[in-house]
């Protein structure tokens, strides 16, 4: 008993409470040294196999990872740097020498060869495959736009010769100085030879010669960690990558708050109103400069084939008080079909006039029923969709409803399963995709609206036509546009953005 | 006495020390004395950390905002209804949100609702102590260990209502007071037959003050104060003049405050007794309502416990002719019992165990912390140690948890025990953030949240509507309801301004601004809906206090006439204009003017009383003649 005693006396408590308090930091402290740093980024249901010629963010930002490119643009200056090339020679800006760099090789210790390199872009050329990112390589000799693409005989590009192992020539068939900044692009990156051979697989686990590897894809979570085999100029500042799936966009919000996420490019309009996302994340919300989001409804509905109807609908939102108030004003109206507005002009028919909604409305002869505006939870829409709701049945009285699907590949199945109804897009456009922006209108417009000039214009990257276009028929209604906001956790030191508006994976460091 | 070392018979005190004792003495016996403290300590970790705001809570909280706003402690602005329950935790809100104004109501409503919880804790014990203490030359040296405390602490839904927003833990903390504040008037044991009466019933002077507000903590607890005051007569001397003197003190504020209601509301009572039917009898959902609550914790065991002991020491004193302390342990489960009871008749409530959570503490009160002495005595170990694990089994048990709140039991007309709710579980997971505290964590909710933002917005830029809600859900409306359908719910208002009714009003309320006109589809928020009875005819099942009145009452108030009406709209129209009703609503819409306030005075029973049937030929027939 007087042993127990003495045990609690104060001082020696005291004294081993300090002991035991320094063991526990030292402890802390070395096991935080030698833990390997890893990073968790929002990811989504991929709505289709990993490929390199994928535009949507969520494989974006794998294939970045994973794979490695002729060029690479540095996120904080924008300068085109060499990565795969060892030099690119022109005199002209039309008959370009890529050598690669010696040593260079795929995760599954295969060389990158000038071969390689000529594969990849003749299948991400070859047009019976309709690669929105084809664009890419449109300038280079041969090129053969989806119009005239004849799938029979599809023409290689013939603009583009190996020259031996290392190295290739590429003759454009105008002076096109940008070609080596597109060239950064993930889905001009070569692929090694197993990829072609086992494609159904290498759209689970693809292979690339970027700084990391997929470690594994369970369809719910994608892991990546740094590739042992790199060997380029651009490695990898941490050790994994952790990408979950979000089904609720909401959700990865919440998580990145309490840090249990590190980054999501989806921030939910109910988290931006009166500046909640800002004001609660400490500064680590931001705007991304690299890349902007056009929000547009897509009109999918016989009963709206009248555009005076789809006109009415649009005078009827009310797009700068929503801008504010829905927004934050990370966003601003949008009069044109497309962020930079160089496509169309929507004028008077994007501006907000009550009055005229409703006359214009009546014209038309109203329309029977209800009407659903459709959404995704990945987006975390619903606010959005209802605040639309809501404008339409106050100033024109329709009657309407809201229904979420779960992402964009269950939206377009509805829709063009003939479901019918007014869907909310979103097209986030960088500088680098742009025009593959434009081809998302082909996909958008099919339904009824694309006559063979239309799908020229949008493959010809003709704006002015698209424009047209889309005034006459409103088949697509402008509402928002905007830089792409982000959240990201207090771990992340740094976020840069890549040209393509995903988050640079090489450039993610933790305190 | 300000706190245990102070204590008469602890250790602390100079001859009660363990012989040797000194700086250095052993930890176990320094912390002794502070055991009785420790469910105090708990519950106030167990609050904070689960802190949340119920929807009924922003009720509260919209009623703040408009007093701050200059609008009078109203819901809707000109609309003089009271809506809050509580009239004390309403009142405390607005001085505490008008002296730190940046700070939102609902956060200082939740460190208010931790305080007062874990006070309530700290004078019950105290209390206890009172009661039970042992003059200091009785006996050997005596430990304070958590008895009742320990068992009201380890009740998840004491935890839960520790905060809400709502009134509970003002409720708790002002039973304790109350408690202490007899107590600290006995004489210590043992008591003589002459030397039990204490003084005069008005000393301390503020005793009888606080024991008078209990009806302004819930118009309910006036069966609390009536037993205090029965405590406090009982244990003060017997002279007229001290009687009336601290009656006058106990009736001043309720008193005052009653004056006001009478003349700024029109009635008796809050707006809330008047909807939610405070005086009908539901006595099967009742007892579903408490068997909901006594069975999964198993709180008959600390219950029967805890009176075996009261009836015990209460023989005792009986023998020794105490009968200050005979009233003392007795008033309190009595009215407990009592208030129980009442909860039982008029159906419980739709939070799991809210309204039994007083009755609870009321039984327990006596015995909240209950002393050991030296040498043992096997019985109080045998009852502190049966409390204790008992505590310590319920608290780390499993919640009480609720697959939805939908009803249930529709043929019979009565909604069953589905109908409870773990409100802070259905809240939580509403909201997207699950966090409920800030009024930004509820925008977008579900609920009726939503319509609040867009309500808000629209009255920004001018438009003007009334908007009917719940029109999927309720499938009586008939008519009515298919022309609303036909037009989104949406109608044109009687006047300018922007009207949303919807089924839950708090959040909705707070979110959409003083500005928009929230209509409460329950009756909570206008005299008129409130007064229609439920008639199984017109009203469909719901949960308890959950009646949504007929969509034609609401209609006729505040939705502009239209060619082609039902004739149920027509005549709920009419009932509007006829003098009863029609001077209801003048007595509670029109300018306040001196004259009227005189007038609602006057006439606050005849408006108190006044009952509108909700088929409307009926209440045409009844109101009209």
């Amino acid at each position: 008993m007087t042993a127990v005693r003495a045990l609690v006396r104060p001082p020696l408590v005291i004294a081993v409470a300090v002991v035991l308090a320094v063991v526990v930091l030292a402890a802390v402290t070395i096991v935080r040294l030698t833990l390997p740093s890893e990073v968790t980024l929002r990811s989504c249901r991929f709505p289709g196999p990993l490929t390199p010629t994928a535009l949507d963010p969520c494989r974006l930002v794998v294939m970045d990872a994973v794979t490695a490119r002729i060029t690479h643009v540095d996120p904080r200056t924008g300068r085109v740097e060499l990565d795969l090339a060892e030099s690119i020679t022109t005199s002209d800006n039309q008959h370009f020498i890529i050598r690669l760099a010696a040593d260079r090789r795929f995760s599954d210790e295969s060389p990158v060869t000038a071969q390689g390199v000529v594969r990849a872009w003749q299948d991400l050329a070859d047009c019976r495959q309709r690669q929105p990112a084809a664009f890419l390589l449109g300038t280079i000799e041969g090129f053969q736009t989806t119009e005239s693409c004849t799938s029979e005989d599809p023409r290689a590009m013939t603009g583009l010769t190996v020259i031996d192992e290392r190295t290739l020539a590429v003759r454009t068939s105008a002076p096109d100085p940008d070609l080596p900044a597109r060239l950064a692009h993930p889905a001009t990156a070569p692929m090694p030879q197993s990829y072609y051979d086992f494609r159904p697989q290498s759209g689970v686990v693809p292979i690339g010669a970027g700084p990391f590897q997929i470690s594994h894809n369970h369809g719910s979570e994608i892991l990546l960690r740094r590739s042992p085999s790199y060997t380029g100029p651009f490695p990898a500042a941490v050790d994994s990558i952790r990408l979950p799936v979000y089904i609720d966009g909401g959700e990865a919000f919440n998580d990145v708050s309490a840090q249990e996420l590190d980054f999501t490019d989806v921030i939910p309009a109910d988290r931006l109103i009166g500046g909640r996302a800002r004001s609660a994340s400490d500064g680590r919300f931001a705007l991304d400069g690299g890349s902007t989001t056009l929000k547009a409804l897509r009109v999918a509905d016989s009963r709206l084939a009248d555009p005076r109807q789809r006109r009415a609908l649009s005078m009827a939102m009310d797009r700068d008080f929503l801008a504010a108030r829905l927004f934050d004003g990370t966003v601003h109206s949008a009069s044109t079909w497309s962020s930079d507005g160089s496509v169309g002009a929507c004028g008077t028919a994007c501006t907000y006039s009550p009055e005229e909604a409703r006359a214009l409305w009546e014209q038309a002869g109203g329309m029977a029923g209800s009407i659903t505006l459709w959404g995704t939870r990945a987006d975390s829409d619903y606010p959005v969709l209802d605040t639309l709701c809501n404008e339409w049945k106050v100033t024109i009285g329709l009657n309407c409803k809201v229904e979420l699907v779960q992402d964009t590949k269950e939206l377009n199945e509805r829709v063009n399963g003939g479901s019918g109804g007014v869907t909310l897009v979103s097209l986030q456009e960088s500088t680098m995709a742009q025009p593959a922006h434009l081809t998302t209108y082909l996909t958008m417009l099919d339904w009824t609206e694309t006559d063979a000039a239309t799908a020229a214009a949008i493959q010809n990257a003709d704006h002015a036509s698209l424009g047209a276009h889309l005034a006459e028929t409103m088949a697509v209604i402008p509402l928002w546009a905007g830089q792409t906001p982000h959240l990201s956790s207090s771990r992340l030191r740094d976020v840069h953005r890549t040209p393509m508006g995903t988050v640079d994976p090489v450039e993610l460091t933790v305190r | 006495m300000t706190g245990a070392p102070s204590t008469p018979n602890n250790p602390a005190h100079a001859e009660d020390r363990v012989p040797g004792a000194s700086a250095s003495r052993p930890l176990l016996i320094t912390i002794a004395p502070w055991v009785w403290l420790l469910p105090a300590v708990f519950i106030a970790i167990m609050a904070w950390n689960l802190r949340w705001m119920s929807d009924d809570g922003w009720i509260n909280v919209r009623v703040v905002e408009q007093m701050l706003a200059g609008n009078g402690p109203v819901f809707n602005t000109g609309e003089r209804v009271e809506v809050g329950t509580s009239t004390l935790w309403l009142w405390l809100l607005i001085a505490v949100s008008a002296l730190i104004p940046w700070f939102e109501p609902s956060q200082l409503a939740m460190v208010l609702g931790t305080g007062f919880t874990a006070t309530a804790l700290v004078f019950a014990g105290l209390g206890s102590m009172q009661l039970l203490a042992p003059r200091p030359s009785v006996g050997a040296p005596v430990i304070w260990v958590p008895a009742g405390a320990a068992a009201l602490a380890a009740l998840p839904p004491v935890w839960d209502f520790a905060t809400s927003g709502l009134e509970m833990s003002l409720a708790l903390c002002w039973l304790a007071v109350c408690f202490w504040g007899l107590a600290r008037r006995l004489v210590p044991l043992p008591a003589t037959r002459s030397a039990t009466r204490v003084g005069v019933a008005f000393r301390p002077w503020w005793l009888p003050v606080v024991i008078g507000l209990g009806p302004l903590v819930r118009p309910d607890f006036a069966v609390f104060t009536v037993a205090f005051a029965i405590a406090l007569l009982v244990q003060s001397r017997r002279r007229l003049a001290s009687g009336v003197i601290a009656a006058l003190l106990a009736l001043v504020i309720p008193g005052s405050y009653q004056i006001f209601r009478m003349g700024y509301y029109a009635a008796l009572v809050p707006n809330t007794a008047l909807a939610k039917d405070a005086s009908g009898a539901r006595w099967g959902e009742g007892l579903a309502y408490l068997f909901d609550f006594v069975q999964p914790y198993a709180v008959w065991l600390p219950v029967t416990l805890v009176l075996v002991v009261q009836l015990t020491l209460v023989r005792r004193w009986i023998a020794a002719g105490d009968a200050a302390r005979v009233a003392l342990t007795l008033a309190l489960p009595v009215a407990g019992v009592l208030h129980a009871a009442y909860f039982v008749r008029v159906g419980g409530d739709f939070m799991h165990a809210r309204f039994l959570l007083p009755a609870t503490m009321a039984v327990l009160l006596p015995v909240s912390v209950y002393p050991l002495r030296r040498p043992a005595d096997r019985l109080a170990i045998v009852f502190v140690t049966v409390l204790v694990l008992w505590a310590v089994t319920v608290a780390t048990g499993p919640r009480t948890r609720y697959a939805d709140i939908k009803t249930e039991g529709e043929s019979s007309g009565r909604p069953i025990q589905a109908g409870l709710a773990n409100e802070r579980g259905w809240w939580v997971s509403r909201t997207k953030s699950h966090e409920t505290v800030k009024i930004e964590d509820w925008i977008w909710a579900g609920s009726n949240a939503e319509e609040s933002m867009l309500a808000r917005w629209d009255l920004e830029r001018d438009r003007s509507y009334y908007a009917e809600g719940g029109l999927e859900s309720d499938t009586r409306g008939g008519a009515i309801h298919d022309h609303l359908r036909t037009n989104n719910g949406i109608v044109t208002r009687i006047s300018p301004g922007v009207s949303i009714a919807v089924e839950n009003i708090g959040a909705t309320g707070v979110l959409a601004g003083n500005g928009v006109h929230v209509v409460d589809m329950i009756g909570l928020s206008d005299a008129v809906s409130a007064r229609v009875r439920y008639d199984p005819m017109f009203i469909g099942p719901a949960r308890n206090g959950h009646d949504v009145k007929p969509v034609y009452w609401r209609l006729a108030q505040y939705a502009a006439p239209t060619r082609d009406e039902s004739p149920d709209l027509q005549r709920a129209r009419a009932v509007l204009g006829c003098r009863p009703v029609r001077n209801l609503v003048r007595a509670t819409t029109a300018e306040l003017t001196p004259q009227l306030f005189l007038s609602n005075l006057r006439h606050s029973v005849t408006y108190t009383r006044l009952t509108i049937p909700a088929d409307p030929l009926t209440a045409q027939w009844k109101l009209c003649q």
